[in-house]
């Protein structure tokens, strides 16, 4: 079964660590512009999406790559990026729908999540429970608990009043 | 190539509208960063005679050395700079803009001069832009930063004054984001006094690791730890901290109604004080905190009609019972407020709070305040008394000065009702009771918070506390309240640890935090391991305890210059004079001999003679001769400095 990075949106409190433990990996320095995941936020509103590659089934970096640098690693279920291939043009960067493939000027080099080879470290560093790595079927499987939970909750609500309702008469 | 530290210093001229940087290691050695830095520049530069306003005075933002690394809760800053009140003085900053200034190539920011108009600085790694301020010059700070980002784009970290610093209230604060903000000590008004509306900075450049995969594994470990911590953890997420602070607060008898009242407080008026359900309920939208910080523990608030903002303790501690309130959104409000016109919620709720005791006792009247009475708790006297401070306004200008300078103006014997120390005024805390309190404020200007120690945990768990202070501090009696033993050397050891902290903009209430009762993250250790493996160079718990006592050392020194003596180092009268009016400390005195021999004990413990100045020899203990030299000269030309900048 292919893992994916889940994210809950909603969870994330925007505090970056991500971003640096994305970046200590990848480069070996706390460097922004090296991470593969970003929190884009909302300073005054106090709000923060982290924003990381989805691994596209049908991705359109891949499409555009000019040399076929692009390829799909079906064993992970990443998309990945042969630097020995790439020429550096950038295209993949403007053509992915949500800015996640970015160019790091340090590097020289585009880059983008490849989920730490199957345990992304940005999982194991969120505090917040924003960020899971889990099986593709289990993607909407926690959500559909917590809904599934409150309508158990309305329903067992439901029948406590009614009983007490019953013992008062 | 330096690791761990980005390595440079920017210093910025205002009244040349130059910059210039300078090499980080010659001042990591003793230093080590952050707050360190900032003490040593300001020894080394700024005379005992130049005063706060003086464009000679140096304005310096130290986020430490782990600041925008992988470590957790290491995102603070401290701002440094010769206060208002004439003393050297410190605030710490949270939120990103420490991490930012970091990712900048900075290790610390000294801006000094005087621009001849509003400017706002503007850092984009080395490029560094003084630009106009005249259009937003008079604005609160959360329009400052929307227009900032408009102007300049998103992804910026501000910082700013709100018209209370523009105005040069002695309490204005420096404030980032929605409400993370340098409170204590006036330092937005030296942002003011230099016509510096704001600092906004992008950072792209990246802070090298020395040991990069141990750190980030040690990092891991650490977030873990702190994930996991149960005090933490109950504070933060469910906002303990916050939510039932007052109720618990009220409870141990460690916060004071009103304006530390005498015997004779109508003390049956105090409302009872449960704790907030019902508001965090109602408001509460998500925690928020700190880059990096697995805890925190701020939680923003959505109130409709009056905004969205976030608040902690200090907005608790100043908006309720020290102003007869019981009404969290009225508190909300009023924190809401001075966020909005970046004023201190701490002295502002003091300043209120003064007011009220003053029409109380029947001082002033309504003709005083432009009309309008100074009922206790009064909703119409608290919003406009904030208003008018912020925009100095009608009676709102006796409090430029704080509120020693409004109660010289007012007379009629109100000075006698100005609690403060050395020109500031006390956190709310009830210092007649809790005796290792009275030393940090009497010692510290007011700023408690700077060495909160564990007694404050005691009502909480007291066997723990007693176990703990037996252990650490060889007696029970360091973590019993009214207690005055065991407390001299309890309040030493947490400054020297908080203080420690700073240097590597590790968050001291994260790291050294008992108010939940807990003790399972008071460590240094995990800090020191963090530090070594960013830097590559070994440093132990008791190598950073060293430089922080060093820091501490030459800090007093600084103060010794310009006239700081033991007879500062205490407190108001009435703390001394009368006992604690109500509640579980009902009674409660503060002895002056007993509390004299706690301050005699802690100059010992600091190498300090009786006057509060360090020795020369502790100068040589700390590596600090040369600087020692100038002290002594000084001393020797100038006697006693006590007229000097000091007011």
């Amino acid at each position: 079964m292919i893992k994916v990075l889940m994210i809950e949106y909603e969870k994330c409190v925007g505090c970056r660590t991500c971003e640096m433990a994305c970046s200590a990996k990848h480069s070996g320095a706390i460097s922004p512009l090296e991470s593969r995941i970003t929190i884009v936020k909302w300073e005054m509103e106090g709000e923060g999406i982290p924003i990381a590659c989805s691994q596209c089934e049908s991705a359109p970096c891949q499409a555009i790559c000019p040399v076929t640098a692009i390829t799909r690693d079906e064993s992970l279920g990443r998309v990945m990026v042969d630097y020995d291939k790439c020429i550096g043009c950038r295209m993949c960067v403007t053509v992915c729908p949500f800015g996640a493939i970015s160019f790091d000027s340090i590097s020289g080099e585009v880059i983008k999540c490849d989920l730490c080879d199957g345990d992304p470290l940005c999982v194991r560093f969120c505090s917040y429970g924003a960020l899971h790595y889990v099986d593709v079927s289990e993607q909407t499987t926690a959500k559909r608990r917590e809904a599934a939970g409150r309508i158990k909750g309305v329903t067992a609500m439901a029948e406590r009043d009614m009983s007490a309702e019953a013992a008062q008469e | 190539m330096s690791f761990g530290w980005s390595g440079q210093i920017l210093r910025v001229d205002l009244s040349n509208r130059q910059s210039q940087t300078e090499d980080t290691e010659p001042y990591t050695r003793s230093f080590i960063g952050g707050k360190g830095i900032s003490v040593k520049v300001v020894y080394d530069e700024v005379g005992p005679n130049t005063s706060a306003f003086d464009p000679a005075n140096r304005l310096c933002f130290g986020p430490g050395v782990l600041t925008g690394t992988l470590a957790p809760a290491a995102g603070r800053m401290k701002v440094t700079s010769v206060s208002p009140h004439g003393l050297m003085a410190n605030s710490g900053i949270g939120g990103f803009i420490g991490a930012e200034i970091r990712h900048a190539g900075y290790d610390s920011l000294v801006i000094q001069g005087e621009s001849d108009r509003p400017v706002y600085l503007y850092i984009h790694d080395d490029s560094v832009e003084i630009k106009d301020a005249a259009h937003i010059w008079g604005k609160g700070t959360q329009e400052t930063q929307r227009l900032i980002k408009e102007e300049i784009g998103d992804s910026v970290e501000i910082m700013c004054i709100g018209p209370a610093g523009e105005n040069l209230v002695s309490f204005g604060c420096i404030l980032t984001g929605m409400g993370s903000a340098a409170g204590r000590h006036g330092l937005g008004a030296i942002m003011g006094s230099k016509n510096l509306k704001a600092i906004a900075v992008r950072g792209t450049r990246p802070i090298r690791i020395a040991k990069p995969q141990e750190f980030v594994s040690a990092c891991e470990e650490a977030h873990r730890w702190l994930r996991e911590s149960e005090s933490m953890q109950s504070q933060a997420v469910e906002g303990a901290g916050d939510r039932y602070t007052l109720g618990f607060g009220y409870d141990g008898g460690g916060v004071p109604f009103g304006n530390w009242e005498e015997e004779d407080a109508d003390w049956d008026e105090v409302p009872a004080l449960g704790d907030a359900d019902e508001f965090w309920n109602e408001y509460a939208v998500h925690q928020y905190g700190c880059i990096g910080c697995p805890v925190n523990h701020f939680h923003l608030f959505h109130v409709p009609g009056i905004g969205t903002g976030s608040t902690k303790c200090a907005g608790w501690g100043a908006f309720v019972a020290n102003v007869w309130n019981n009404d969290r959104k009225l508190m909300f409000h009023a924190n809401h407020l001075c966020n909005h016109y970046g004023l201190d919620v701490t002295s502002t709720g003091n300043a209120i709070s003064f007011l009220m005791e003053l029409y109380h006792k029947r001082i002033i009247t309504e003709k005083d305040t432009d009309g309008l009475p100074m009922r206790r708790g009064d909703e119409r006297a608290i919003i406009s008394t904030i208003h008018k401070i912020g925009k100095q306004e009608g009676f709102g200008e006796l409090f430029k000065n704080g509120v020693l300078g409004a109660a010289r103006e007012i007379g009629k014997g109100a000075e006698q009702c100005a609690m403060v120390v050395n020109g500031e005024v006390i956190e709310p805390y009830e210092v007649r009771a809790y005796k290792s309190e009275a030393l940090a404020a009497a010692v510290n200007s007011g700023n408690i918070g700077e060495s909160l120690t564990f007694e404050y945990g005691y009502f909480t768990d007291p066997e723990a506390v007693e176990e703990f202070a037996e252990e650490a501090y060889g007696t029970k009696e360091a973590g019993v309240p009214s207690s005055y033993e065991g407390k001299a050397i309890s309040i030493w050891d947490y400054e020297n640890r908080i203080l420690a902290c700073d240097l590597l903009g590790a968050c001291g209430w994260v790291f050294m935090n008992w108010t939940g009762g807990g003790a399972d993250t008071s460590s240094l250790e995990i800090p020191a391991k963090l530090y070594s493996l960013a830097t590559g160079r070994d440093t132990s718990e008791a190598d950073l305890l060293l430089a922080a006592q060093r820091c501490k050392t030459l800090e007093r020194a600084f103060n010794v210059r310009r006239g700081k003596r033991r007879e500062d180092d205490t407190l108001p009268r009435r703390l001394f004079e009368t006992a604690v009016p109500g509640g579980r400390y009902k009674g409660e005195r503060l002895e002056r001999a007993r509390f004299d021999e706690m301050v005699d004990e802690y100059y010992a413990l600091r190498g300090w003679d009786s006057e509060g100045i360090p020795t020369p020899e502790t100068l040589d203990r700390f590596g600090l001769s040369s600087e020692g030299k100038v002290l002594q000269q000084e001393l020797q030309e100038k006697g006693s400095l006590r007229e000097g900048a000091k007011s």
